[in-house]
């Protein structure tokens, strides 16, 4: 069989899908539009006053599966009400090994770290994919209005008490 | 491509046997010492991967070829071992689930689920209404984009990387888009989600998803028309009619569950034999043909899209009120604690059934043995039945419609 | 994706950011309401109707099941039913025995898996419990209200031996090798007992619970 009337099928199709709109897009001419709810990189948070909002407790340490978060708990004093508490220094997040999880983000108890939905610029060096406190409260800073939720606002999804319309 | 089905019916037209198609009568020995084999000098040794484009993973078989047939294949798994079992032993109940994604990497809502339920099983977990139904529709959701990943790569498999082949591809991953942008609007991952946890769901149905799902399947069903307008196709239906039969008896011997079996004439499915989530409020239609070849499986998947959009609509214009999770939120490792118990939960994944068994010992913060039960790894021991008595061009698509995953199959 | 004009760090950052809260998406933390559980069920009801009553048919043909499996290890094994560890522990010698009869007399046609596990010595409150390993095998009916049945079997550790269910599943071929490969349980019985998941060269099997998890593999070369 020399499977002519197939081919020809088969061309007739092909011709009939090159006549129709493309599915492609022009990245990055055209961006396509990310869901709100679009997890990539991290941020740490500062509370109204400017005070950091990371008390140091490593829950987050603790619980992340790939254990890229790595940090130090100090007892300092706050800039900001006077009052010795504690924070985190050297906070690092290793963006390598992260899995994008969220749950560091889920048992956060201060509602310090979120997921920001802008994905880190990629680096010429292991270093620049290493997140380190600067890095972090910068995002912080400029790239909070990208984060969907904190802690509290997953905790309101879970709550199993919730009851709504 | 023509020549190709060619030369493979003129292999089975000089084979020296009854018939080429597999019978009951006649089943490949897997364990043939081939020095008992009468041309055993001229056997070709050919190794079709690790790394090959029409393997699904790193999955090596090595076969034996008299000219083109295949005498033996033995099949070599373990390349993508990663020892997740002994992983979740270190890990809490809470962190097992982003790991377990990773498994079937095609479907990991499935993963999730089938984790989870074991846990709640076995901490007496009720999971809420709501949350049933969020994962209920999640499956399914899931199933259809692993299906159309499935029919993608089983036609560039039969098609070729470079020619017709990556056209369907494309497609399937088109229609995969959509399905990935709705997890997307819904967990905030396109795959490895995460939103799972013990109790129920970590994130919830958004405002405005179902106009969104509707629309997304609207889509999906035209287009669904368009691949079996493109598929029904002589040779594709030469390639894969009575290509790789599996009987009933051999189905059920191997361990074969999901589309294999019921493409080979046996009316099983978890959904609606072993209701889990909400599926016992629901009409599960069960798609069986007689076939047992690869056309007969195709079809088989092909219909479950259809059924599965029927399901996903039914599930998303009917979502209860309440709560989705019924444990208080995470707050830390150590928050769910199994000291004792074994169990065994299985659900219906795209490629079968897919199970936990899960043993607490110790101090009840990690897993004392988790296990897996890969319906991709019943699959794969299948390949040695399956492959003798057929050739090479036959050897690839009876692998593509095996639908293995390597991620769950090793682990 | 422009970045909004950023405020000046430190100093004045608190100001500018103090005016809302951590500002999420238009949108994104609105759920979907969704509506009474009587007024979906009823719906559902109606969509579906042979649902419910096909479920609690099956529910009640797995029940009977259950019970017909229960009387049955009792009488011919001696062994009481023990769901909440899984299953029955079964003599090991009657391991194959039991398979068999499920297969063949209760209709348990199809393999699902085999899950072995390694518990060292310990000290329990009844005296000591010496190293073992436990072998748990799932069958199950097939088609409507399908059951699983499950057992367990004990097998002392220096034996670590137990009968093969691979003339009767073939399916349990890859299954036990794999236990074995990673266990080191070997099965009486089986046509080609060997590593499946590990290169056939590797010393030990990581599962036992005295390999430990970093233990150094030799790059393969």
């Amino acid at each position: 069989m020399l499977y002519l009337t197939a081919t020809l099928q088969s061309l007739f199709s092909t011709l009939r899908q090159s006549l129709k709109k493309p599915t492609t897009v022009e990245y990055p001419k055209v961006v396509r539009p990310r869901a709100p709810r679009l997890r990539a990189s991290f941020a740490l948070t500062k509370d109204a006053a400017g005070d950091e909002n990371c008390i140091g407790c490593k829950k987050c340490e603790k619980v992340c599966p790939s254990e890229v978060i790595a940090l130090t708990t100090v007892k300092k004093p706050s800039p900001i009400t006077g009052k010795s508490r504690g924070y985190a220094s050297d906070f690092t997040l290793n963006l390598q090994g992260c899995i994008i999880c969220e749950l560091c983000v889920q048992v956060c108890p201060t509602d310090a770290i979120v997921m920001v939905q802008d994905q880190e610029k990629p680096g010429f060096s292991r270093e620049d994919l290493v997140l380190t406190m600067d890095k972090l409260y910068d995002n912080g800073e400029k790239k909070l209005r990208l984060s969907w939720a904190n802690a509290s606002v997953l905790a309101e999804h879970q709550n199993p008490e919730r009851k709504h319309a | 491509m023509a020549s190709t089905a060619a030369v493979s019916s003129k292999a089975r037209a000089s084979s020296t046997e009854a018939s080429l198609t597999p019978t009951r009568a006649f089943v490949p020995d897997p364990y043939l010492d081939l020095a008992t084999y009468a041309a055993a000098a001229d056997l070709l040794t050919l190794s079709l991967g690790p790394q090959h484009p029409s393997t699904h993973g790193v999955f090596r078989v090595v076969l034996y070829l008299d000219g083109e047939l295949i005498v033996k294949a033995v099949p070599h798994v373990g390349y993508l071992h990663r020892g997740v079992e002994k992983l979740c032993e270190k890990l809490s109940y809470s962190n097992v689930t982003p790991i377990l994604d990773k498994n079937d990497y095609v479907a990991p809502m499935c993963n999730e689920q089938a984790a989870n339920m074991v846990f709640e099983q076995l901490l007496g977990v009720e999971v809420p209404l709501r949350a049933k139904f969020v994962r209920t529709l999640l499956a399914e959701l899931q199933r259809i984009a692993s299906h159309l990943l499935w029919l993608g790569t089983f036609a560039m498999d039969l098609g070729g990387a470079l020619g017709g082949g990556t056209s369907v591809f494309m497609y399937c991953f088109r229609e995969r888009e959509l399905i990935l942008d709705l997890f997307e609007e819904l967990t905030g991952c396109r795959f490895h989600y995460n939103t799972h946890c013990i109790g129920g769901n970590r994130h919830d149905i958004p405002a405005g998803y179902p106009a969104l799902v509707h629309q997304s399947l609207d889509l999906i069903e035209a287009r669904l028309l368009e691949y079996l307008g493109m598929l029904e196709h002589p040779i594709f239906r030469d390639r894969t009619r009575g290509v790789g039969t599996v009987d009933a008896e051999l189905a059920l011997e191997l361990g074969l569950t999901g589309p294999l079996l019921r493409a080979s004439g046996i009316d099983h499915d978890l959904r609606r034999d072993a209701p889990y989530h909400v599926y016992d409020l629901l009409d599960v239609n069960v798609i069986c043909d007689d076939g047992g070849d690869c056309y007969a499986r195709y079809k088989v998947r092909l219909q479950e899209i259809a059924e599965s959009i029927r399901l996903s609509r039914l599930l998303i214009d009917n979502l209860p009120a309440g709560p989705i999770c019924s444990t208080k939120p995470l707050s830390g490792v150590t928050q769910f604690k199994i000291t004792s118990g074994q169990a065994y939960v299985a659900i219906e994944s795209p490629r079968g059934e897919l199970g936990t068994w899960l043993i607490a010992g110790g101090k009840g913060m990690n897993p004392y043995r988790m296990k897996l039960r890969p319906p991709s790894l019943h699959a794969l021991a299948a390949v040695p039945y399956l492959f003798p008595r057929h050739t090479l061009s036959d050897a690839v698509a009876i692998l593509g419609s095996l639908d293995p995953i390597m991620g769950e199959a090793d682990r | 994706m422009s970045d909004e004009p950023s405020a000046p760090v430190a100093a004045d950052g608190g100001a500018a950011a103090a005016a809302a809260p951590p500002s999420l998406l238009q949108g994104a933390a609105a759920i979907e309401p969704g509506e009474a559980s009587e007024v979906v069920l009823a719906r559902l009801a109606q969509a579906c109707p042979s649902a419910l009553a096909r479920a609690a048919e099956q529910t009640s043909k797995r029940a009977a099941r259950a019970q017909a499996l229960e009387g049955f290890l009792r009488e011919r094994f001696g062994v009481e039913p023990d769901p909440s560890n899984g299953g029955p522990l079964v003599p090991a010698e009657r391991h194959f025995e039991l398979a068999r009869a499920l297969k063949e007399e209760l209709g348990y046609k199809l393999y699902v898996t085999v899950c072995a596990s390694h518990w060292p010595a310990q000290k329990t409150k009844t005296g000591e419990d010496p190293e073992h390993f436990e072998l748990a095998t799932v069958l199950r009916t097939l088609g409507s209200g399908t059951h699983q049945a499950c057992w367990r079997v004990r097998i002392a550790a220096d034996v670590a031996v137990v009968d093969s269910l691979v003339p009767l599943f073939a399916g349990a071929d890859w299954q036990e090798r794999e236990q074995f490969d990673l266990l080191g349980v070997r099965f009486r019985g089986h046509p080609d007992l060997r590593r499946l998941m590990l290169p056939d060269e590797w010393e030990g099997h990581p599962l036992r619970k005295d390999y430990a998890i970093d233990t150094r593999c030799v790059p393969w070369r």
